[in-house]
């Protein structure tokens, strides 16, 4: 009897063994970075660790583990951290989850205390996308606003600039490539169903006065500005010079294989046509004649770091840095953000320059101030589709669409 | 009568071997469970500062009312239906097949067994890089140079297509389970039972109805069950490919969930709403099947 007691006790306590923590007080300092920037082939994936290893040597007594995050998985993997409370220290998103982190409660530490006036001017005006609801809720690491990218050799074949001077005049630059063969589309649209599609949306709609929320955040949808744009993108779709329900990922392959004229990118495009077999000299940018919405990659410091202080140091650094930025921008595409940097001549190039242009007109779309945000774009997106697929007028679609959008704000 | 004090030790040395088991079994499923069912009926989003507010019934009010609800639940029914089907159709031809003695028979049996061990996402990055409907898809291209087509078709953008080429994913992915087990209930069918067919005069077909089926028909219930519980489950393939589009026309419900609860404000109470829902449906569907499916032994 005591031995099958022992035996039982024993195995027990090897079995509550498992639950005991098993991390000891380490000389090391943990922090965790986490971006999708080292998680794809974005041409930072091997870059960034090298450099942060730098940094680890001027800070001995700290190891930084790097976190590869796809970008699909970014907001919903970073806000189940939030809520079970083991973020990482630093985090990267896009601009257009500005608005649900900051709001996130326990999310992210307001950098106003951090950033003194003297690092603030060193900076471009575009760290102010970081800023929102007067919280400094993120340093922006990299400032994208989205331009045209287009084909060289397509837009030369098709007799067009590639740098159109107006909305009509890309819409009749697209047809022209589009008559360069059935399987060639002249402009590539994300229409997909993801905020990203929606988002992007907005370039196209804000030329003809539409949007999905108008400023008091009400849907507006079904105004004549959004039921034109809807009807020119069908338009276009069944005439397939855009091909229908494509999402990034897709556009940018049938665009490195040459089969789309124009698409929507920011700086990151370069690196991404890089590890899709694209020359650098095949394609180009220019900007886009209206708004776009900005698609910076902005990098959060946890309210939960533990040590916050060295977090910040290790932020400012992967910003800052002369020596990463610069090897940044030619592997990836991304502009730096210290004013001085631009001194230098490998940012003297027409690339850069209708990145820098473009910028004076970036815009953020009413929807990013909802919190429903991403239900409320894929709602857009899903009617978007049926009308695509002929499954709904375009007037009675986005009609009836905007109760729709009203309950998803309520709830 | 008292229990000696063997008997004690041995019921508390029993209970301890058990009691690790025990608490996993609370912590992994008892637990998930009540707390889903008690978050159904609280408005919880996650990424919300107000936190779990109780609302009753009105989650539930919510999702009776929910046209893309009754949808996804279609959707689901199809999908599982389609699916167990195909595959049980499917495996059973092969097995039958393959229930003749012939050389390579171990060989072509274990050849049948690899879309089983592929993982699920690979079989849906192949799934959609076979129905690509631009210059790559070979399905497409295959199916235009046999003149079949004049133009590539959109099998995973079609809303009529989309459901269909997903479920031939499933079954090709899923049906080597159904497979394993009909081929290891035909092998067991006795042969003196098919014998005396053969001298009764029935002829291959009246043998397979009067015989063989009667022989697997515990085996198929017991298959079916399982499939149609993991089925009702299953979402890989679906998100993988269409993520329920396009126009929710492959969403099913555990898409849906999945959706609601793990993506944009994560809204857990609908979420859990939706899943108790699907839960009860399940038991009450598989207590049903069996007894139908089963009744036929008695």
């Amino acid at each position: 009897m005591a031995r099958k007691f022992s035996t039982a006790l024993v195995f027990f306590v090897l079995f509550a063994a498992l639950f005991v923590p098993t991390t000891f007080a380490a000389d090391k300092v943990k922090l965790q970075f986490c971006s999708w920037m080292v998680a794809e082939q974005s041409g930072g994936e091997v870059w960034l660790p090298e450099r942060i290893k730098e940094w680890e040597k001027s800070h001995p007594n700290v190891s930084v583990e790097v976190i590869p995050l796809g970008w699909e998985d970014t907001p919903s993997k970073i806000t189940l951290q939030v809520q079970a409370g083991n973020a990482p220290d630093i985090f990267t998103i896009e601009s257009l989850w500005l608005g649900k982190f900051a709001a996130m409660p326990r999310a992210v530490e307001d950098l106003k205390g951090y950033m003194d006036a003297d690092f603030v001017k060193s900076l471009v005006p575009a760290y102010k996308g970081g800023e929102l609801g007067g919280k400094m809720a993120g340093l922006v690491w990299s400032p994208n606003p989205w331009v045209l990218v287009y084909n060289k050799s397509l837009a030369a074949k098709a007799g067009v600039s590639g740098q159109p001077r107006d909305f009509n005049d890309f819409v009749a630059q697209g047809r022209a490539i589009h008559k360069l063969g059935a399987d060639i589309f002249g402009m590539g649209l994300q229409l997909g169903v993801d905020e990203y599609s929606a988002d992007t949306f907005h370039i196209i709609s804000w030329p003809n006065g539409g949007d999905i929320l108008d400023n008091n955040l009400k849907a507006a949808v079904s105004s004549p500005g959004m039921v034109k744009t809807v009807q020119l993108v069908k338009d276009l779709v069944d005439e397939k010079v855009i091909p229908f329900g494509e999402e990034v990922r897709n556009l940018r392959t049938l665009f490195a294989s040459g089969k789309v004229g124009f698409f929507f990118e920011g700086p990151w495009i370069a690196g991404v046509l890089d590890g899709e077999g694209m020359s650098r000299d095949a394609w180009g940018v220019s900007a886009w004649p209206g708004d776009v919405q900005p698609a910076s990659h902005i990098l959060m410091l946890s309210q939960q770091s533990k040590n916050k202080a060295l977090a910040w140091d290790l932020m400012k650094y992967i910003v800052t840095d002369e020596t990463t930025a610069k090897e940044y921008f030619k592997r990836t595409g991304l502009l730096p953000m210290v004013k001085s940097q631009y001194k230098d001549p490998q940012y003297d190039t027409p690339y850069v320059k209708t990145f820098l242009a473009q910028m004076a007109t970036l815009k953020n779309p009413n929807v990013w101030r909802s919190p429903r945000k991403l239900e409320i774009e894929t709602a857009f997106c899903q009617d978007l589709q049926k009308i695509l697929l002929g499954q709904g007028r375009v007037a009675d679609t986005l009609k009836a669409l905007e109760p729709k959008i009203a309950d998803i704000l309520k709830q | 009568m008292v229990a000696t004090r063997r008997e004690l030790g041995n019921g508390v040395f029993a209970f301890f071997l058990i009691l690790p088991s025990f608490l996993i079994i609370i912590l992994v499923i008892v637990y998930p469970l009540v707390n889903a069912i008690v978050t159904s009926f609280f408005r919880y989003l996650v990424t919300d500062a107000q936190g779990m507010v109780f609302v009753g019934f009105r989650n539930y009010a919510r999702m009776f009312a929910s046209q893309q609800f009754w949808n996804a639940l279609a959707h689901t029914v199809v999908y599982v239906g389609g699916t167990v089907v195909g595959e049980l159709a499917i495996a059973f031809a092969l097995a039958l097949l393959v229930n003749v003695r012939f050389r390579a028979r171990d060989f072509i049996n274990s050849l049948f067994f690899v879309p089983w061990i592929i993982p699920s996402v690979v079989v849906a990055l192949i799934t959609k890089f076979l129905f690509f409907d631009h210059f790559h898809g070979v399905v497409n291209v295959v199916l235009k140079q046999l003149g079949i087509i004049r133009e590539f078709v959109p099998w995973l953008k079609d809303s009529n297509l989309a459901m269909p080429t997903v479920l031939l994913a499933t079954i090709w992915k899923m049906f080597p389970f159904m497979f394993v087990i009909i081929y290891a209930g035909l092998q067991a069918i006795p042969e003196e039972q098919v014998e005396a067919g053969k001298i009764d005069g029935a002829n291959a077909f009246r043998r397979f109805l009067h015989i063989t089926l009667p022989n697997l028909r515990e085996i198929i219930v017991l298959a079916t069950t399982l499939e149609f519980i993991w089925q009702f489950q299953y979402m890989t393939v679906i998100w993988a490919t269409t993520q329920g589009g396009p126009i929710d026309t492959t969403t099913t419900l555990p898409v849906l969930i999945y959706r609601t609860a793990f993506l944009g404000g994560m809204d857990m109470g609908y979420g859990s709403t939706i899943g108790v829902f699907w839960l009860v449906f399940l038991l009450a569907f598989s207590v049903l099947y069996v007894r139908v499916a089963g009744r036929g032994e008695e």
